[in-house]
């Protein structure tokens, strides 16, 4: 999928706002999908955005990258489903920076503060450690690059004419503030340049660039070692990494449950006595998110961007997600629910037997 | 996957291939089509279509009976100006495919609920086998879709009672196969002089600086249609759908609001107008505006003779003939004939005796005019037939697709599909033709005798309307000396099914030809007509306030 544009923004006030922005995006979508034979929905998808047709990667890291959805797609449709664990993982960067845009990102837009609908999961937490303490989470517009990529978030001014700024959300692990739009909440009088929405909607506090950094980060080559050594200290007989995690704003699965929902899709068992790797599907994190944050132990040192599209109720816009891989000592894992649709009942076309043989089929009993 | 699963799910993997080798035999005398006349799209739709008809089954559950594919090709390009500025301005492409898969057999089958079709994109390039690998899995989806569906309908048959000449009506007509294969259509204009007529049609609107809104617009469609079933029907056509329209809108003094529009609509692009007439009609048009904010207000209540122009007769005619002609069979267990409300008029009077209605998808032009319902082979690959339906003013047929009714059993050619929607009974060219009509001018002396016989200062004639019939261009036309004078916010009351039946009391030799693309490609066509007896009410809607302060000025 394709999609290009070049929006210009014209804002004016009455309180002497003359903005004027125009920010393109060229965006390449690539997604599969298939069914396992128990009816589970498996996808894989990859997204490259750029600000223009040169800033894309090159055609062979695109189709590289598309090769590895079919044979994901292929080893997910002869996994195992997943069954009940407790036991340390090691998220990537990818996938911890999908987990920390839905699971913390979207608590923190001002608005979830108010409303009687709202979890306000963070509300009275102000000043208070809501994260292990080498952890910092901060929101930042005015970045371009992290880690040599585009940041698909980043805006000068935000829909309400606010010139956007670095904010800091969580620090050293102890919650700051909150992303805040021209609607103020208890203890936030002031926009923080993050009123965004999609043209013609009402702008609320999202998120732009999410940058997640780690004060406890060792070399990504001891990574797996720290996980099987975490393995072998709870003497569990074996632990899960998750390469990805699809999140709202990751535009994978047409029947994606709502924004803040994350669901694992490639997820493997690392043995601590070098068997090797085994993919399962079908995985669901449970427990409390807040809960599963404060059981990192240590990331990595390696920061991973995600661009993506975020939805919620201003609409549909541009965000990154950045951090390092993440060490958990202990996340609890289901096998989620699903559909039970049957795999198609032809092979596709091309793949019949009687189109490329030309003999009848042999009966079972002839086999 | 362990190694008992793994034998267990290779065992599963051969007994599905030798249920399937089993059941080829039916292959040998397939009567599908096998000449794709050198067209990539049928090609791939051929191949999928034998491959699922020979191999289509899930488990030991039931197999298709019969399966189609109707691939719809839709070009669309929409643009519109205000103020003679281009507002949007849009080119969209795509193409859909609807799978029917039907179990049971012609007589109960399990087109109900979900197994009415399924619709799923397809690739726009002619590339066969990505064609073909959307096809089988829309057609997977059929299958399964029809399989619950017959289950639904069994459940939902034994809690309905089914009169007995109803349980005679068979789900399915039996049709003759057609191969027809025509040209795709194609967009054949000048997009961006069109562009340009846009901004000049809504530049005239300045000319009157109290209009609060207006627009020129245009939407030109190409629906490409291919269509292919297991009985052998191929068929290959193109349409093409050009409007051109447009719009104002304004506050009279007291707060009513004033719409007035106009639209070309034409089936080729030869036929749109010319800059000149457009110029000409819009500017007729901008200057009623000024008229009807002076007009006097309808009056509370008016019973009495009414003249309709033939272009407002063909908006009544849609509104209160249309839906009811239509054989559309009501849901499971109602034993009515339709769903209409002309379900117990077989037979009866529905029009005065002079009126005799045809329905003809191969009607000629009329004043230059394409027929907007022009077609050879409707959606369902049944040939087009015109159809008689209401005859010296009694109602003798109804327009019918596959899906039978009581004492119908046989499609009329008029299984039409709305874009990419089911096909369903629909209209064509519908013609009304009164066997005495007279000159226009007639009728308004007509009128104008009635009122002096009746003793009243003046009558209503009635030359465009709105949404629902509502009268936009509303005239009194007086009984002294025939002046004519505008009025607004007028509406009937009970203006329905029994006033045409009794109301009608004389035609004009006239016509006009009304062209319509919703719900699709269809025309109405229709005398002016003078009624003896309707009410007209003053419209009782709340008023907005006016602007609370003057537009920006409108020269440059």
């Amino acid at each position: 999928m394709l999609l290009v544009q070049s929006p210009t923004r014209y804002f004016v006030s009455s309180e002497g706002s003359r903005i004027v922005t125009s920010r393109p995006l060229v965006r390449v979508l690539a997604l599969g999908s298939t069914l396992a034979a128990d009816g589970m929905e498996l996808a894989r998808s990859e997204t490259f955005d750029a600000s223009s047709f040169d800033q894309l990667p090159a055609d062979d890291v695109i189709t590289t990258k598309i090769d590895k959805i079919v044979e994901d797609l292929k080893q997910l449709k002869k996994a195992p489903a997943v069954e009940p664990f407790t036991g340390p993982a090691l998220l990537s960067g990818r996938a911890a920076a999908v987990f920390f845009h839905e699971v913390v990102g979207h608590r923190l837009e001002g608005q979830r503060q108010r409303g009687e609908n709202e979890g306000q999961t963070f509300t009275k937490k102000i000043d208070q450690p809501v994260l292990p303490s080498f952890l910092s989470v901060e929101d930042d517009p005015t970045v371009a690059r992290l880690a040599g990529i585009e940041l698909s978030g980043t805006y000068e001014y935000d829909e309400e004419g606010q010139r956007s700024r670095r904010t800091e959300l969580i620090s050293n692990g102890v919650l700051k503030q909150f992303l805040m739009s021209r609607m103020p909440v208890k203890g936030f009088a002031q926009s923080n340049g993050h009123g965004r929405a999609q043209a013609g909607l009402m702008p609320v506090g999202r998120q732009g660039n999410l940058i997640v950094r780690s004060s406890k980060a060792v070399p990504d080559s001891e990574l797996r070692q720290k996980l099987i050594d975490e393995i072998k200290k709870q003497n569990k007989p074996y632990g899960l990494y998750f390469e990805d995690i699809a999140g709202g704003f990751t535009l994978t699965l047409r029947n994606m449950p709502q924004a803040f929902q994350i669901m694992p899709l490639m997820v493997w068992k690392v043995y601590p006595d070098g068997r090797p790797d085994e993919l399962v599907r079908g995985v669901d994190i449970i427990g409390t998110p807040l809960t599963v944050l404060n059981r990192i132990i240590l990331t990595g040192q390696k920061v991973d961007v995600f661009n993506g599209e975020c939805g919620a109720e201003s609409g549909s816009i541009p965000v990154s997600a950045s951090a390092p891989a993440m060490l958990f000592s202990e996340v609890e894992v289901q096998k989620m629910a699903q559909g039970h649709e049957r795999p198609p009942v032809l092979p596709p076309p091309g793949f019949d037997r009687t189109e490329t043989a030309s003999k009848p089929n042999p009966t079972p009993e002839a086999r | 996957m362990n190694m008992r699963r793994l034998i267990a799910f290779t065992f599963l993997v051969l007994l599905s291939f030798s249920v399937a080798s089993r059941a080829d035999s039916p292959a040998a005398n397939s009567l599908i089509s096998a000449n794709d006349h050198g067209d990539i799209v049928l090609r791939a739709m051929l191949a999928e279509l034998r491959r699922s008809q020979e191999k289509l089954q899930l488990g030991q559950l039931e197999r298709p009976y019969y399966i189609d594919y109707q691939v719809t090709e839709i070009q669309d390009y929409t643009a519109d100006a205000e103020l003679g500025a281009m507002r949007s301005d849009q080119l969209n492409a795509g193409r859909l495919v609807r799978v029917v898969v039907r179990i049971g057999d012609y007589k109960q089958d399990s087109y109900y609920g979900e197994g009415q079709g399924t619709l799923e994109v397809l690739p726009m390039d002619n590339n066969e086998p990505a064609l073909r690998h959307q096809l089988w899995l829309a057609t997977d989806k059929a299958y399964k879709a029809a399989l619950s569906g017959y289950t639904e309908k069994q459940a939902a048959l034994k809690n309905v009672q089914i009169e007995g000449d109803m349980a005679d009506v068979p789900d399915f007509s039996r049709e003759k196969p057609s191969e027809f294969v025509r040209d795709l259509a194609r967009l054949g204009v000048n997009l961006d002089q069109w562009k340009q007529t846009l901004r000049t049609t809504s530049d005239l609107f300045r000319l009157d600086p109290d209009l609060e809104s207006s627009d020129a617009g245009l939407r030109f469609r190409v629906l490409n249609r291919y269509y292919v079933n297991t009985e052998g029907t191929v068929k290959r056509d193109g349409q093409g759908q050009y409007i051109y329209s447009f719009s104002g809108s304004a506050q009279a003094a007291d707060g009513m609001r004033i719409d007035r529009s106009h639209a070309y609509v034409v089936a080729r692009p030869e036929e749109l107008p010319k800059p000149q007439e457009i110029e000409k009609d819009a500017k007729e048009m901008i200057g009623t505006f000024a008229r009807l904010r002076r007009a006097p207000v309808m009056e509370d209540d008016y019973h009495g003779p009414v003249l309709f122009s033939a272009d407002a007769a063909t908006a009544m005619f849609e509104s209160l003939i249309v839906r009811n002609i239509l054989g559309v069979r009501p849901e499971l267990g109602n034993s009515a004939r339709t769903s209409g409300d002309f379900a117990s008029y077989y037979k009866g009077r529905v029009l005065p005796d002079f009126f005799t209605v045809l329905d003809d998808p191969r009607s000629a032009k009329r004043e230059g005019l394409t027929l907007m319902g022009d077609y050879a082979v409707d959606d369902e690959g049944v040939v087009a037939q015109p159809v008689t339906l209401i005859d010296k003013g009694v109602l003798v047929n109804y327009l019918l697709d596959r899906e039978p009714i009581k004492d119908f059993p046989h499609s009329n050619g008029h299984g039409r599909s709305a874009l990419a929607a089911a096909p369903r009974p629909q209209i064509s060219n519908l013609i009304f033709k009164a066997s005495n009509g007279v000159p226009f001018e007639d009728l308004k002396k007509k009128l104008i005798q009635m009122c002096k016989d009746q003793g009243r200062p003046y009558a209503y004639y009635v030359e465009t309307t709105g949404v629902r019939v509502t009268p936009r261009l509303l005239w009194r036309v007086y009984a002294d000396d025939g002046r004519m004078e505008l009025v607004r916010g007028a509406v009937f009351n009970q203006l329905d099914v029994r006033s045409l039946r009794n109301g009608i009391i004389a035609a004009g030799n006239d016509e006009y030809v009304y062209n319509r693309t919703e719900p699709l490609s269809s025309a109405i066509v229709a005398p002016s007509l003078l009624f003896d007896d309707l009410e007209l009410q003053r419209v009782n809607r709340s008023k907005e306030k006016l602007p609370t302060y003057p537009a920006p000025p409108l020269t440059k």
